[in-house]
């Protein structure tokens, strides 16, 4: 049984449409991730869910039972905010307990409640202490401190780590990921960071302009996009798109491809042939990840003679900005065959794993 | 020549600090005066002070001025001194003080937290009331506390400060709160707190500097007040201020009895500068709350 549904979802804000038909139903113990751009509609959803917004269209159940018009204290969930927002006058302890206590749970569960959750998040020697007194990161324990102490049928996290400087964000990152991994309680996590996206969800949901643009595995997500929005949003340094006419009839379809001079024809596998031609349009966007243009193998009859502006070394790869068909794209090579700014260099496209795009509709087409 | 301090600000030189600092003792000695010669004057015999200097220090020391303007100086017919109306404006004011403030914060508390459709015209509504002078209130008020059986009582005086202030606290609550986080309403809301606790465990405790601010200022507008208490009150109910009017223009003997007259002002005077000295340090904190978050 689905621990969340959402059904048919929408929201609107006086004249304004911020949500339009969304549709998520969460598996028990998943960790589903809503990411998107500001302005796109997660936090709202994610309120929706919490019950600090009402719902305009549509349906929300929470373990079977139909939620819109419960109270978030009706509701078996726990929270987690970006601004920690910790009680200021409370001490860390008071802050932990304080949920038990507005739900009326005896004092001595309390404290044993407190302790087990100190004990988990390793901050017993913080329980006396006042929010201001604690740096962010422990600040952010403790709100997850707090969230944990309800021991809720679902986690709600909105942006828990945007506050953080990057080494702490990262850490704690692979702590939440291990808190989910032990206690397998489902949690709904909002980021607008696609890192982030990738590397905790079991499933991501990628929202844009109030919409659920698609839902998967993050491998789903990166590897078949359902969109251009999609493609280009997750995955870092962005996929290239390159405008590009298709030559040749189905079966026997090539792209023509112009780097710094001579124009080169890349053969398609006929499984994409095949899609383009059901499609029928003559001019697509192709979509290319950074990791499938590559520095050519010596005497390639497909590789883009192209012309090197830019040199970007990160560490474990190095990244060349070009340019084909007139659009700047990014290449990937390793640190020890990196070229010099201005060089050219011979570049191979992976077209087994490139994807195609309507021009005007950024639809996926193949 | 300018040299650079530890703050960072550059400064004068020696002619310059003579100057400033000559110009505030000025400023100083300009507003102390008055006072010295109030309480000079309060503990002064009468004949000291016919026949005395202005600035003189109060030879032989006697405290007749003070009981009499306590227990038996007149006002009008009445000769029991002031003390009867001390406690009355202290039976209205702190009430209203209190009904206002608790108003105040609650009416905050709404506008920046639980916000509702039109909540904002609402405010503006109440922002109109802080614009609004006294004068314009009595007729209309008299006639309100005349149909609710409230003229000329303290129960009256109470009502028409605790409605007048609300106006000012809102303003003052709604301004202060609107800079804490929503995030910590939401999470209260999550953690199961209601309308009711939420304010009084998560809002009410981190309020003091601005219920200090509400506290002064309404203490000094309700307990200064004249015109409402000279115009809804009589005899008995009057308010300590227009007691104090009272026993300065009563010289049933022909004598202006200084004494008097400044030991009365000096005690209506007090309880606003108690409260100033006591939640004072509040005040400017809290007024200036607003505008740095956090």
């Amino acid at each position: 049984m689905a621990v969340l549904n959402i059904e048919n979802v929408s929201k609107t804000f006086g004249d304004t449409r911020v949500l339009e038909d969304i549709n998520i139903a969460m598996a028990e113990g998943e960790f589903l991730i809503l990411v998107g751009p500001s302005g796109c509609g997660k936090s709202t959803l994610l309120n929706m869910i919490a019950g600090l917004e009402t719902i305009t269209e549509g349906q929300i159940t929470l373990d079977g039972r139909s939620v819109n018009t419960a109270s978030p204290r009706e509701r078996n969930i726990a929270m987690v905010f970006q601004f920690y927002a910790l009680y200021p006058n409370m001490n860390v302890r008071r802050n932990i307990e304080f949920g038990l206590k507005m739900r009326g749970v005896a004092k001595q569960e309390r404290g044993a409640t407190v302790e087990r959750v100190a004990k988990m998040l390793q901050i017993e020697d913080l329980l006396n202490r006042k929010p201001a007194q604690l740096s962010g990161g422990q600040r952010q324990r403790v709100a997850i401190g707090r969230a944990l102490a309800r021991d809720p049928a679902l986690f709600l996290f909105d942006e828990p780590l945007s506050n953080l400087d990057a080494k702490l964000r990262v850490e704690m990152r692979t702590e939440i990921k291990q808190l989910h991994q032990r206690l397998a309680t489902a949690m709904v996590y909002v980021t607008h960071d696609q890192i982030e996206a990738m590397t905790l969800g079991d499933r991501i949901a990628v929202m844009h302009a109030g919409r659920v643009q698609q839902l998967g595995t993050p491998r789903e997500i990166y590897d078949d996009p359902a969109n251009r929005y999609v493609a280009g949003f997750i995955g870092s340094p962005a996929m290239n798109f390159i405008e590009c006419e298709l030559i040749g009839e189905a079966g026997d379809t090539a792209v023509c491809l112009t780097g710094a001079t001579d124009e080169a024809r890349l053969a398609l596998p006929s499984a994409t042939t095949e899609r383009l031609a059901a499609h029928g349009a003559r001019r697509v966007v192709m979509g290319v990840r950074p990791e499938h243009l590559v520095p050519a193998a010596h005497g390639s009859a497909e590789a883009i003679a192209c012309r090197i502006d830019v040199v970007e070394p990160t560490g474990p790869d190095t990244y060349l900005h070009t340019e084909i068909n007139a659009e700047p794209v990014t290449a990937r090579c390793l640190p020890s065959a990196a070229p010099a700014a201005g060089d050219t260099v011979a570049l191979a496209v992976d077209v087994e794993r490139a994807v195609f795009f309507d021009c005007d509709s950024e639809a996926r087409i193949a | 020549m300018a040299t650079r301090t530890e703050d960072g600000v550059a400064r004068g030189g020696s002619l310059a600090r003579v100057l400033v600092y000559g110009l505030l003792l000025l400023a100083a000695a300009y507003f102390l005066l008055p006072l010295y010669v109030m309480l000079t004057t309060s503990f002064k015999t009468l004949g000291q002070i016919s026949g005395g200097n202005l600035f003189a220090l109060p030879a032989p020391f006697s405290l007749t001025g003070w009981q009499q303007a306590w227990s038996s100086a007149c006002t009008g017919s009445d000769c029991t001194g002031l003390q009867h109306y001390f406690w009355n404006s202290v039976a209205f004011t702190v009430p209203a003080v209190l009904l206002s403030t608790a108003f105040g914060a609650l009416n905050g508390y709404v506008l920046t937290k639980w916000r509702f459709k039109g909540s904002e015209i609402i405010f503006g509504l109440l922002l109109v009331g802080t614009f609004v002078p006294f004068q314009m209130f009595l007729l209309p008020m008299a006639r309100v506390l005349g149909m609710i059986g409230l003229d000329n009582s303290v129960a009256g005086l109470t009502l028409v400060h605790s409605v007048y202030g609300v106006a000012f606290t809102t303003l003052f609550c709604r301004n202060y709160y609107v800079a804490i986080p929503d995030e910590l309403v939401k999470a209260a809301r999550i953690d199961g707190a209601s309308f009711i606790s939420t304010f009084r465990y998560v809002i009410l405790p981190i309020s003091t500097p601005i219920l200090m601010v509400c506290v002064i200022w309404q203490f000094t507008q309700i307990w200064n007040d004249f015109l409402f208490g000279v115009v809804f009150t009589s005899g008995d109910a009057h308010p300590i201020t227009v007691a104090l009017n009272n026993l300065v223009n009563t010289s049933s003997t022909g004598i202006k009895r200084y004494n008097v007259d400044m030991a009365g002002a000096i005690i209506t005077a007090l309880p606003t500068l108690v409260v100033y000295i006591v939640a004072g340090r509040y005040f400017m904190r809290g007024l200036t709350a607003g505008a740095v978050k956090g």
